[in-house]
């Protein structure tokens, strides 16, 4: 192997070799990951030798990992996921509910039972803040009041928002249109389910997706919380 | 599952589809959990760190699209990264006396020998083609996360010589990958 100088021109693959190897350390570090949050071409060489290297676990052997691994990881993303699947839990909620339901009933007989409206909110955000959206809900209007801070789709594609409730696939709320500040119905079937259901929003072909599922990159999610 | 497949489901669990992360994980946590293992020898924290990456992979897979990845770089750089991390704040804790015969030739297994032969990847042949030392020292760094400080005390050579050393087998690797 001949031993020659560095050429300049390697110098960033080289950073970039060593960023993803973990040997930039401290200020090298930080000083590295900043060029690279402004400088695609210097995320390009990262991902260039992230692909390369990941080529040194192709002889690794895949073990698969104990059931628990997998119970506790629900756990700690989901909360206690096994006792929220439980028809137990739901018979004893719904008890509960009517219980309570009577209880208030018979302390309301003379008094006009207000209607409860809840009210949602979302914030639908991602990485890099190429999109930030709040979006509003409420019960009384059955509508969502979506403020855009951030974000503009490109000439000839499309913004569309979608909802997750559980672990459903996503529905299409439609189309966002060009004003940042605007108003969409929310399907009445859908309405009782939106609490702590996730909106999101994709970058799609103009007009929205082809296939009724996301196609292109998601730009921000945001769960819908009661407040 | 192709890549395709692996692609489809991480841009659902992106924006919070919980079937397709459990679609996920079954599909990539055993080879995930390979590479913890390899990393960290240990299964406690290899189930551990598994786990981290998965809450990992949950948070950002938002950010897999854009990020310009194949599907299973992205996720294999995550879980690495992550034993990685363990690994050194393990290796702080207590400094590994084992830690010495890492860098030590290591033969593969007949095994390995014949996965290696069998697939024409370039990576590998490129690696084959550095001096025998060099390559061994940029796998060590990938799965055994040594830092520059750590090669230099373990080949009892300034920290400069072994950056230099260790970035001149990076650019022939480059050169060969590229050629």
């Amino acid at each position: 192997m001949t031993e020659r100088p560095f050429n300049p021109e390697d110098e960033d693959s080289l950073l970039a070799a060593e960023f993803a190897l973990g040997l930039l350390q401290g200020a090298a570090r930080e000083d590295f990951e900043r060029r690279k949050a402004a400088d695609p071409a210097l995320a390009a060489l990262v991902r260039y030798w992230d692909e390369q290297f990941a080529g040194l676990t192709d002889d690794l052997a895949a073990v698969a990992p104990p059931a628990k691994v997998k119970t506790q990881l629900e756990r700690r993303l989901f909360g206690s996921s096994t006792a929220w699947n439980s028809l137990s839990l739901w018979r004893g909620l719904a008890v509960a509910a009517l219980t309570a339901l009577v209880v208030v009933a018979s302390f309301n007989l003379r008094t006009t039972p207000s209607q409860p409206t809840e009210t949602l909110v979302a914030q639908v955000a991602g990485e890099g803040s190429r999109l930030n959206l709040t979006a509003f809900y409420s019960d009384a209007t059955g509508e969502l009041h979506l403020n855009r801070s951030a974000g503009t789709p490109s000439a000839d594609r499309s913004f569309e928002l979608w909802i997750i409730i559980g672990t459903q696939p996503p529905i299409s709320l439609g189309v966002l249109p060009a004003n940042t500040v605007t108003r969409v119905a929310v399907p009445l079937d859908l309405r009782p389910k939106l609490k702590g259901s996730v909106l999101a929003v994709s970058d799609e072909p103009a007009g929205g997706s082809p296939t009724g599922a996301p196609t292109g990159p998601v730009l921000g999610t945001g769960r819908l919380m009661a407040i | 599952m192709d890549a395709s497949n692996i692609s489809r489901l991480l841009t659902r669990v992106g924006i919070g589809d919980r079937a397709a992360f459990r679609d996920l994980y079954g599909a990539t946590s055993a080879k995930l959990f390979g590479i913890c293992l390899r990393v960290l020898k240990d299964r406690t924290d290899a189930e551990d760190v598994l786990q981290d990456v998965y809450i990992k992979i949950w948070n950002n897979a938002s950010s897999y699209q854009v990020s310009g990845y194949s599907p299973m770089t992205w996720l294999i750089t995550i879980a690495r990264n992550q034993a990685i991390d363990r690994l050194r704040s393990r290796r702080t804790a207590a400094s590994d006396l084992s830690d010495a015969e890492n860098l030590a030739d290591r033969k593969p297994t007949p095994e390995q020998s014949a996965i290696r032969m069998g697939e024409a990847d370039r990576l590998r042949r490129c690696l084959d083609q550095l001096a025998p030392d060099r390559a061994k020292a940029v796998k060590a760094v990938y799965l055994e996360g040594y830092s520059y400080q750590e090669m230099a005390d373990q080949l009892n050579q300034p920290i400069n010589t072994v950056r230099t050393w260790l970035r001149r087998s990076l650019i022939s690797l480059k050169e060969c990958l590229s050629s």
